[in-house]
């Protein structure tokens, strides 16, 4: 452990993947809470109004979502929180790469980038064409770019599969590039 | 008696080669599943979800009941032969199946774990048959405030069920509520947080909501796990050869663990599935428990005691009839797996409830008598006949099974409406599910919030336009402080008592 992540066990965790997330769990809770607010009064003569519902789930999100926010900026630096995880490995304090590089390196920041794509692609390029690159992307992915050639033959088999499966088997109507 | 004789007679249905084809199928991807670690019978049924549209639904419910059956006992070929559990159910049976294998009785321990299952889910599936229709009945004096009370109840003992990560199991439980709150209101028209969108003012649809969670989440999760399952390959090279015949228990040692501890480890198991957010684990480690301390050799568990084995699986089996009584009669799902196969019925317009035994009947016997002929017939035919290559089927190459899994969640999300905006909206749901699970909360809470949530608001507002908006009227009905009682009973003994007791025994210590 470096120096300064000894020195400071009562130092705020702000920075913490984990304080970044409840943070946001938080900015959504309020969001929404203001949206229950904006629906109208919660009652009307006397009636449940359709804000009454979400105004109370608004509420109770906001609270925990602060609650747990706050318990884990208070969490002393490498102490393990009720699920295990300690804060330097929350932070990925172990890693030397900044936290941009380390975001592209993620793999499952990839594949979400790849699966957005693959779902933009998908109606303007058709099934087969978006599919096949698709299966081979998340292919690498899991196994890395050995064997190439390989791995696209068999994406090309998964993809025909699928559309068998879904349009012959199942009578769904696939997008296609030339219709 | 009528229901009995219609599950009876739904047997006659597997003569049909498409139903029995669907059937065995859902069974062997359940068992597939199931044995590959990371992969669940859940990911199986949420992949096969978007099918059931082109389906027909009595074919869709065997084989979502044959592949639930399935993902109960597949666990056990990894928990044995490599301790590590193929499903979490799995867990207990890893303590003694490992020691057997390490000392070359791993086939004798698949058998018992494949004779236990077989006797658990059979035993789970007839207390269902036989209990479900007096369960309905009585679920017919539970009036509007009681079912908000019913719900609540089900959402609260789900969330203090994760003991040591309450709060977050509560956020979890909150955001699938305030996703059920999007669109339309049921009782007025007003649309709530559509944010002008058309798409969303129908609200967001189950399917998006259900791969999410448990596909597109998991494909995130094991993308990131490549070492580990490298690892895993490697450990199954050491596994020897099975032969077939080594997978048969011999009566001597069915006789030594006895016929009281099935029967116990079952009524376990199918009593722990009643309960909302239990599970087949919990199932299986209170029977194991249970078996330890009723035994008169307790020190040769953990050294590889098949009853151990025993226990767990009977029980974690039995807790598959168990988990649907609350569905079929309620509406109210007690884990993913029951959610999904309530969402299956939602979506082919039939709603849970007390009267589903008598109007669907016909649709609800053929399930039921899939999940008896699965673990009737089908767990002991499979451990059989394919035992000693499922042990080779957890060596499949990732890539291959992840891609596939991609490709039919993606695409699986888009056949329901064939809308793009559906698939973006699965996208989003996995992404959010992922985080939630990377951080730590249980995002079966969100699911059991999102799929509650419109019932829980219909009958809260309901009970309280009943009662002139007196919120006393939940303790003055019977129905509904039966179960406000039942709730605090749960909370004293699952959030409050538990951890009373651990801090006493630290302070002693």
């Amino acid at each position: 452990m470096s120096r300064s992540a000894a020195r400071a066990p009562a130092k705020a965790q702000f920075t913490s993947a984990a304080a970044g997330f409840y943070l946001v769990l938080l900015l959504l809770s309020v969001a929404y809470l203001v949206g229950s607010l904006r629906l109208g009064p919660p009652m009307i003569d006397g009636r449940l109004a359709p804000s009454f519902f979400p105004l109370l789930i608004g509420i109770a999100a906001t609270a925990l979502c602060l609650a747990q926010w706050l318990a884990e900026i208070r969490r002393p630096r490498g102490q393990a929180d009720e699920t295990g995880e300690s804060t330097l490995a929350a932070a990925g304090d172990s890693s030397e790469a900044g936290p941009v590089r380390r975001m592209v390196r993620s793999p499952a920041i990839r594949l979400m980038v790849a699966t957005c794509l693959y779902i933009a692609a998908f109606s303007v390029l058709g099934y087969w064409l978006s599919s096949a690159l698709y299966v081979l992307t998340v292919m690498v992915l899991f196994a890395g770019r050995e064997r190439l050639l390989s791995k696209a033959v068999i994406a090309l088999v998964i993809t025909a599969i699928g559309y068998l499966m879904f349009s012959e088997l199942f009578n769904v109507r696939l997008p296609l590039l030339w219709e | 008696m009528d229901f009995i004789h219609q599950v009876i007679g739904s047997f006659s249905l597997l003569l049909d080669p498409t139903v029995l084809f669907y059937v065995i199928a859902g069974f062997l991807v359940g068992t597939v599943f199931s044995a590959i670690p990371g992969l669940t019978a859940t990911l199986a049924l949420a992949l096969l979800l978007p099918l059931t549209y082109s389906l027909d639904v009595t074919t869709a419910l065997m084989a979502c009941a044959s592949i639930y059956m399935a993902g109960m006992c597949g666990g056990s070929i990894t928990a044995t032969t490599i301790n590590i559990p193929g499903a979490p159910s799995s867990m207990m049976t890893a303590l003694e199946g490992y020691p057997m294998q390490q000392r070359g009785e791993g086939p004798l321990a698949l058998g018992h774990a494949s004779f236990a299952s077989m006797i658990g889910g059979t035993f789970g599936a007839i207390l269902l048959v036989v209990l479900a229709p007096f369960i309905a009945d009585a679920s017919l004096l539970v009036q509007t405030t009681g079912k908000f009370s019913l719900i609540a109840f089900a959402l609260i003992v789900i969330v203090v069920a994760q003991r040591g990560n309450i709060r977050r199991a509560a956020i979890a439980t909150l955001l699938g509520l305030m996703l059920a709150t999007v669109g339309l209101d049921a009782m007025v028209p007003v649309a709530r947080f559509t944010f002008g969108s058309g798409e969303l003012a129908a609200g967001i649809d189950l399917m998006p909501v259900i791969i999410g969670t448990f596909a597109i989440s998991e494909l995130l999760t094991q993308v990131s796990q490549r070492d580990q399952a490298r690892q895993i390959r490697e450990q199954l090279k050491n596994v020897t050869r099975i032969r077939r015949r080594d997978f048969i228990p011999p009566l001597s040692g069915i006789r030594k663990i006895g016929a009281a501890c099935y029967f116990k480890s079952s009524t376990i198991g199918y009593l722990v599935g009643t309960l909302p957010g239990a599970g087949g684990s919990m199932g299986g480690f209170l029977a194991y428990v249970e078996a330890v301390r009723t035994s008169r050799t307790p020190e040769s568990f953990g050294k590889g005691n098949p009853k151990g084995i025993a226990a767990a699986e009977s029980a974690n089996n039995a807790v598959c009839g168990g988990a649907l009584v609350p569905m079929l009669t309620f509406g109210i799902p007690g884990d993913p797996i029951t959610a999904i196969v309530l969402g299956v019925l939602i979506i082919n317009g039939i709603q849970p409830g007390p009267q589903l035994m008598e109007s669907q009947a016909e649709l609800i016997a053929p399930m039921l008598a899939s999940l008896m002929f699965s673990a009737l017939i089908l767990i002991p035919l499979t451990m059989y006949l394919l035992g000693p290559y499922f042990i080779r089927i957890v060596t499949i190459r990732r890539d291959v099974l992840f891609a596939t899994i991609a490709l039919l969640a993606v695409v699986g999300s888009y056949v329901a409406t064939y809308s793009i905006f559906q698939m973006g909206m699965t996208m989003v749901m996995g992404i959010l599910a992922f985080y939630l699970r990377k951080h730590g909360f249980p995002v079966v809470t969100l699911l059991l919030g999102f799929i509650l949530g419109p019932n829980l608001e219909e009958y809260l507002r309901r009970a309280l336009t009943l009662s002139n908006g007196d919120p006393t009227t939940f303790f003055t009905q019977p129905d509904s402080l039966f179960f406000v009682v039942l709730t605090a009973v749960f909370v004293y003994f699952l959030a409050i008592r538990k951890p009373l007791q651990l801090k006493t025994s630290s302070e002693s210590s």
